[in-house]
C-alpha cells in the first residue's frame, strides 16, 4: 500500500511538472498575436518577399529557408540585423513577433526542432548593429549553413 | 465532525470498491497521452482564404476606395481590371502595400498595388492619391518606386489594387 501510494504521488508530481512545462510553452506561443504578426508581415515584408515568402530576382527566399538561419548564433543575428528588420518602424516586441511568425508560418522543414523564439530584448540589442553590406554577408553565411 | 468523517469514510470505501488504483493510473496515463496529442492536431493557421470585401464604386474612377494610396494609371482603364493586368503585360511580384478603408463596411483592408509591366505607359486614367506614401528613403512604403524592377521587364504600364487581407486593429483585438 505504501509503495503504491508513493507511486501515485510520483505520478501526480509528474503530472504537475508536465503541466507546468506545457504552461511555459503555451505562454511562449500566447505572446504571439498571429493576426498582428501577419498584418505586419504584409505591411512591411510582403511587398518584396511576396505573400508566401518565395521572393524573386534579388529578393531573398524565405519560404522553407528562413529556419536554416537558426543553426548558429551569427546567422540568427543576421535575421534581425538586415535593414528590413533593423530599420523597420516596428517596435522590438512587434519585430520579434513577426520574425517568429515568419519562421513558423513560412520556414517549413528548414526550422530546427529545438527552435528558440526571438524575444523583444534580444531583438532590441541586435538591431542596434544593422548590416550595410547585406548581399556579401548573406552569401558568406549561406555557405556555412547546412542546407538541404 | 463525526458526521463528516463518516461521510467521507463511506464515500472513500464506495470508491475503493468500485474502482482500483491501477485504473486511476491508467486513466492518468491516457489523459497525459491524449493531452499531449492535442498540439499535434491540424489547426487553421494563417488562412489563405481570400478576403472578399463588399464592393461599391467604379473601379475605373480614381475615387474608387481601393485606390486611396495609388500613384499610376488604372489598369481598369487599360484592358485589365483592379486586380488583373491587361493582356501582354506581366504583374510584378514585388509591390508596395498600404491600407484603405472600405466605405461599405467601414473596415480597413490591406491593398497590394502590383504594377503591370512590359508595355509602355497606358496613358489613361492617371490617378495619384498617395495616402500613406512615404519618401523614397522608405522605399518599401514609397509609391514612387518603379516596382516593375521585380518583373521580367522594368517598363511600367499600369497599376492594380488587390485586396490581400484585413488590416489589424489593435483596439478590437483585446
Amino acid at each position: 500500500m505504501i509503495a503504491l501510494s508513493l507511486f501515485t504521488k510520483r505520478v501526480v508530481w509528474g503530472l504537475l511538472i508536465f503541466c507546468s512545462f506545457q504552461t511555459v510553452a503555451a505562454d511562449n506561443l500566447l505572446k504571439m498575436n498571429t493576426d498582428r504578426a501577419k498584418f505586419n508581415y504584409q505591411m512591411f515584408c510582403q511587398g518584396c518577399h511576396t505573400p508566401d515568402g518565395t521572393g524573386g530576382k534579388s529578393v531573398p527566399k524565405i519560404k522553407n529557408y528562413i529556419g536554416y538561419f537558426l543553426q548558429n548564433q551569427v546567422a540568427r543575428e543576421y535575421l534581425v540585423r538586415v535593414p528590413g528588420s533593423a530599420n523597420s518602424p516596428l517596435n522590438d516586441e512587434q519585430l520579434a513577433e513577426v520574425l517568429n511568425w515568419m519562421i513558423i508560418e513560412l520556414g517549413g522543414e528548414s526550422v530546427p526542432k529545438s527552435m528558440q523564439y526571438y524575444t523583444a530584448n534580444e531583438v532590441a540589442k541586435l538591431r542596434q548593429k544593422p548590416l550595410f553590406e547585406v548581399v556579401d554577408y548573406r552569401e558568406m553565411l549561406v555557405k556555412r549553413l547546412a542546407v538541404k | 465532525m463525526n458526521f463528516i468523517d463518516k461521510f467521507f469514510e463511506k464515500r472513500a470505501r464506495n470508491v475503493a470498491q468500485l474502482s482500483n488504483r491501477r485504473g486511476f493510473i491508467k486513466g492518468v496515463a491516457a489523459t497525459l497521452v491524449g493531452a499531449s496529442t492535442i498540439p499535434l492536431l491540424p489547426v487553421a493557421r494563417a488562412s489563405d482564404t481570400p478576403v472578399l470585401p463588399q464592393e461599391a464604386g467604379d473601379p475605373s474612377s480614381c475615387d474608387y476606395w481601393r485606390y486611396c494610396a495609388i500613384d499610376g494609371f488604372l489598369c481598369d482603364c487599360c484592358g485589365g481590371s483592379y486586380n488583373t493586368c491587361p493582356p501582354g503585360t506581366e504583374m510584378s511580384p514585388i509591390t508596395w502595400i498600404g491600407t484603405c478603408r472600405n466605405p461599405i463596411d467601414g473596415r480597413n483592408y490591406v491593398i497590394s498595388y502590383n504594377d503591370c509591366c512590359g508595355k509602355t505607359q497606358c496613358g489613361t486614367c492617371l490617378c495619384q492619391r498617395d495616402e500613406g506614401d512615404r519618401p523614397l528613403y522608405r522605399s518599401d512604403k514609397s509609391n514612387d518606386v518603379n516596382w516593375c524592377l521585380g518583373a521580367t521587364s522594368s517598363v511600367y504600364h499600369c497599376s492594380t489594387a488587390i485586396v490581400v487581407g484585413i488590416a489589424f486593429d489593435e483596439g478590437s483585438s483585446k
